[in-house]
């Protein structure tokens, strides 16, 4: 076995999309590349009324060479063990067939491995240490300037000269201006194909409530934010708040970024939980950490991160769907190129943390309010009858109904779980 | 996540476009005061997000990509540097780990994982992975 190229990742999602057809289907993304690329993802079960969406990306920065193929063997995996009816097992981290089964009935999960084909076949083919895009646009015909970082092109406060404080932008980590960087962030949120089609995907699926972006190195599962300390007293210390621009992104000062201790409790249960199935396949787990944060070191502010912006779209219009955005750092080893074999470890290892992370989305919902008019209608009547003020997530209610939420499902998931089982419904 | 330029080191044969000079893995011993002013004023490839082994003694090795050319700045400026592997030549042969025209022909072959596909005794026996949240 080799690394895939990027033929081969096209082509290993028409195949899955055929051979699996009744629960599959390729999605063909619009946004084409610098170099004339079309990308497809792979959207996996659903059925006719899904309880929730995930969606992983991989493939943004391309010399990590990796993350499509961490997507392409989740796919395949997922896929025949639900067509044979088995569980699947990842060294000593394992699956019932029930597990996998529920995840194909219940959860829409859409997997786009190769956000950025033409970076990828450059690293592959020419120059190993690429991790732009390749577009020229900006590069004023100099090869040393070409390409975009695609993950400093969200918006997430992507204009960071403006929203982070000068002492943040010293240390040169946000982002930058310089098309010769490694960190070129484009000309302007969402300048580039790539960023263009995850928004797409967003737009299409509306109900994607979590996200996975697969980077390399160093074996972490990094959370929001990414761009100051968090806290969860102050809902006008927001991003949205240009009140504090020039104030981001350095550690101990005023400024820090809002998210609600409960949301925040849970966006660390989910990750611990990836890890620790991470974990189970080689003993070795990886570290949880926020994204402001070089855990036992220091900070590294980002501006313009993928899982800073799927985390904050809900945010900055609560109408969206509300969802956690993770990245996964994988490989432990510091190299961007580890040999075939112990790459096939590492896949081990991440899809049992991919699996398991589709079983948290399964579990937030118990079967009963999974029923299609409910989960389809409940929001949307609230949002009608309260005001946003009211009920978003920097509102007064949204953090009242977080806790009643909580105090709920703590009480009523493992009856309604129980009950699931005795009917047969294929909960876990 | 990194903020490395990328420097020269010449043409390459029969193409008009320079090839960038190889980058080496260079460890360098900083503290928590210099880090910040490493990454300032050096511009260092730290990968996609820097990482940081913490000493004993209380300073911090950081794993960077730079030019040999950087790394003799590096030593100038007083820094510590460990120098590794060419990870620009690691890369390079790496590049023959790379699948050679379609494994999946268009997409007539369908691709297998490397999980083991499992009966729910065998599930049993090895105990459950999946974890509530």
């Amino acid at each position: 076995m080799t690394f895939l190229n990027v033929t081969e990742i096209e082509s290993a999602l028409t195949a899955l999309a055929s051979n699996y057809s009744g629960v599959t289907s390729l999605i063909t993304l619009p946004f084409t590349t610098a170099e004339g690329r079309q990308s497809h993802a792979l959207r996996i079960g659903g059925g006719s009324c899904p309880t929730s969406t995930i969606l992983f990306i991989s493939g943004a920065h391309a010399r990590e060479w990796g993350g499509p193929d961490i997507c392409i063997n989740f796919a395949a995996d997922l896929l025949e063990a639900w067509s044979l009816g088995v569980g699947l097992t990842y060294g000593g981290t394992s699956f019932t067939s029930a597990q996998i089964k529920s995840i194909i009935d219940r959860l829409e999960v859409i997997v786009f491995p190769d956000i950025n084909p033409d970076g990828r076949n450059y690293s592959q083919t020419t120059y190993a240490m690429w991790r732009k895009n390749r577009n020229p646009a900006s590069s004023g015909g100099q090869a040393s300037k070409i390409g975009v970082d695609v993950n400093r092109n969200y918006d997430f406060l992507w204009d960071f000269p403006v929203s982070f404080a000068p002492a943040a932008q010293g240390a040169g980590t946000l982002a930058s201006t310089d098309p010769a960087s490694d960190l070129f962030h484009g000309t302007g949120p969402f300048s580039e194909a790539e960023s263009k089609n995850v928004r797409w995907l967003f737009e299409q699926y509306p109900r994607i409530s979590w996200f996975i972006d697969i980077h390399s190195y160093g074996g972490d599962i990094l959370h929001a934010w990414g761009d100051d300390e968090n806290q969860s007293s102050n809902t006008g210390m927001n991003f949205t708040n240009s009140g504090w621009n020039g104030q981001r992104g350095v550690q101990g000062d005023a400024y820090r970024e809002y998210i609600s201790a409960l949301e925040l409790s849970q966006v660390q249960a989910t990750a611990n939980a990836m890890s620790a199935a991470i974990g189970g396949v080689h003993g070795q787990p990886y570290a949880v950490a926020q994204g402001f944060f070089l855990p036992g070191w220091t900070t590294y502010p980002t501006s313009g991160a993928s899982e800073d912006w799927a985390t904050s779209r809900y945010f900055a219009d609560p109408t969206k769907q509300s969802c956690r955005g993770y990245c996964i750092e994988f490989n432990k080893v510091h190299t961007f190129f580890p040999t075939w074999p112990e790459m096939e470890d590492i896949i081990l290892d991440i899809d049992a943390g991919l699996i398991n992370f589709c079983l948290g989305a399964v579990s937030k919902y118990p079967y009963v309010f999974s029923r299609c008019w409910w989960q389809q209608h409940h929001y949307e009547i609230w949002h009608k009858v309260f005001p946003p003020e009211l009920w978003g997530p920097y509102g007064p209610w949204g953090r009242v109904t977080e806790e009643i939420e909580s105090a709920v499902s703590t009480i009523v998931t493992p009856i309604i779980h129980a009950i699931d089982e005795l009917m047969g419904k294929g909960g876990r | 996540m990194t903020n490395g330029k990328r420097g020269d080191a010449g043409k390459s044969p029969g193409s008009s476009e320079p090839v960038p000079a190889d980058l080496f893995s260079a460890r360098i011993t900083v503290t928590r005061e210099s880090f910040d002013s490493l990454l300032k004023k050096f511009d260092l490839d730290v990968g996609c997000r820097p990482h940081v082994h913490a000493n004993s003694d209380g300073t911090g090795t950081l794993t960077a990509f730079a030019t040999k050319e950087r790394i003799r700045e590096l030593e100038a400026a007083g820094y510590k540097v460990e120098v590794g592997e060419n990870a620009s030549e690691l890369g390079r042969r790496r590049q023959e780990e790379v699948g050679k025209g379609d494994r999946f022909e268009g997409g007539r072959v369908v691709p297998r994982g490397l999980g083991k596909k499992t009966s729910d005794q065998e599930t049993g026996d090895r105990g459950q992975g999946g974890s509530a949240q």
